[in-house]
């Protein structure tokens, strides 16, 4: 399959950096491919292939189990560098892990872009086929709700019992 | 991890496209020139050179012919099954009509079933699913069978693994299952070694599993599910 040995390498890398298992980054390239596949309509488009293993990823997170596994064997030398912050915070493995649970599909999908894949606003409008002014609308609730979970955390560290006055 | 870069990030998705080549002329020349000034994405970019010195990891899968059973693999030998009992998660998916007397074809890579059909999922004992019709394992890890099936269905269920050496019966058949919303399969069991499995559920109506006729093939025809495992890459 052309695509698969032009692209395969650099999906599973995408699927790494978000899932950050590489065991699980190639199943769901693989089963990508497979479905694909089956379809006999592979596209030979980066794009295209790049968006879908993300909405593999995201839905493979969205499942508790896979959440709870990930955080317990995520891989830390696959975390990139983390070039794009949300109010300085970086937005690792366990955060998305939180996220996804606060964040709707379209959300979650725009921010995953942004913040782990670093692309500019322009970048994630073209690719998904909107408007600059839908994913900045998108981006400012992601940062509001990643602001919430952030002090969540914070105030769960600073009283882990949650003891009343 | 500290690296920031010192203007506007280029994306991962542009820089494997500039890996690839795949960047246009003038914007290929604005990304070159912020990875010659860019430590932080400089690094990105290695970081997708150093991994590409690896090979892809082959795709355990063929075209299928129209029908859905694979059995364009050759599959290699190197599966020790044992009898095992804890679960773990590989999940295959099938379906039949239940039309009887008629030789039906598993549609591999479909994990939901609706209606009276048959849903067949294994389970890897870190609880991961593998959804489609491909999987990996690593060498001992251990698996569990679950199948969704109407209930009342009377349907009697096994496990076959074919590798060079033939077809192995991992599980004891399950002659009489109650069938219902995600059933897990009696017992468990665990792949090692190198080399890909094809791992099948069977089924028949009303009579037990033949496992003589299903040895003697190298793929099971009629209803049946197969799914391509290949060893996870070290």
């Amino acid at each position: 399959m052309e695509a698969y040995e032009r692209y395969g390498r650099a999906l599973i890398r995408r699927a790494a950096r978000v899932v950050g298992n590489p065991d699980d980054a190639r199943d769901l390239v693989q089963s990508l491919f497979v479905d694909l596949y089956q379809r006999d309509d592979v596209p030979l488009d980066l794009p295209y292939l790049y968006r879908a293993v993300t909405n593999r990823c995201l839905t493979f997170l969205r499942d508790e189990s896979n959440r709870a596994r990930l955080l317990e064997r995520n891989v830390m030398a696959l975390a990139p560098a983390a070039r794009t912050r949300c109010d300085d915070r970086v937005i690792g493995i366990d955060l998305l892990a939180k996220l996804v649970r606060e964040l709707d599909d379209a959300e979650t999908e725009v921010l995953t872009y942004h913040y782990l894949d670093d692309m500019t606003q322009d970048e994630i409008a073209t690719l998904l086929g909107l408007s600059r002014k839908t994913i900045g609308k998108r981006l400012e609730r992601v940062r509001q709700i990643v602001r919430r979970v952030a002090e969540a955390d914070a105030a769960t560290q600073v009283d882990p019992g949650g003891s009343k006055p | 991890m500290s690296l920031r870069c010192i203007g506007e990030p280029i994306s991962w998705l542009r820089l494997e496209r500039f890996h690839l080549g795949e960047t246009p002329g003038p914007e290929r020349a604005a990304v070159a020139e912020h990875l010659a000034a860019c430590p932080a994405c400089a690094a990105c970019l290695a970081q997708i050179q150093d991994d590409d010195a690896h090979a892809v990891p082959p795709l355990s899968v063929s075209r299928p012919a129209r029908r859905n059973v694979l059995s364009l693999f050759p599959v290699r030998a190197a599966a020790a099954l044992g009898a095992l009992a804890a679960g773990g998660a590989l999940f295959l998916g099938l379906r039949g009509n239940g039309h009887r007397g008629e030789v039906e074809h598993a549609r591999l890579g479909e994990s939901r079933v609706k209606g009276d059909a048959i849903a067949f999922t294994l389970v890897r004992d870190d609880e991961e699913r593998i959804t489609g019709l491909a999987g990996v394992y690593r060498d001992g890890d251990r698996f569990k069978a679950i199948v969704t099936c109407p209930p009342g269905a009377g349907v009697a269920f096994d496990v076959v693994v074919y590798d060079v050496g033939g077809a192995s019966f991992p599980l004891e058949p399950a002659r009489e299952l109650a069938c219902g919303n995600e059933v897990p399969l009696p017992g468990a069991f665990r792949l090692t070694g190198d080399a890909d499995e094809r791992v099948c559920l069977v089924w028949a109506e009303g009579v037990p599993v033949d496992r003589g006729v299903l040895a003697a093939r190298t793929a099971p025809e009629g209803r049946a599910l197969c799914k391509e495992l290949s060893p996870a890459r070290r």
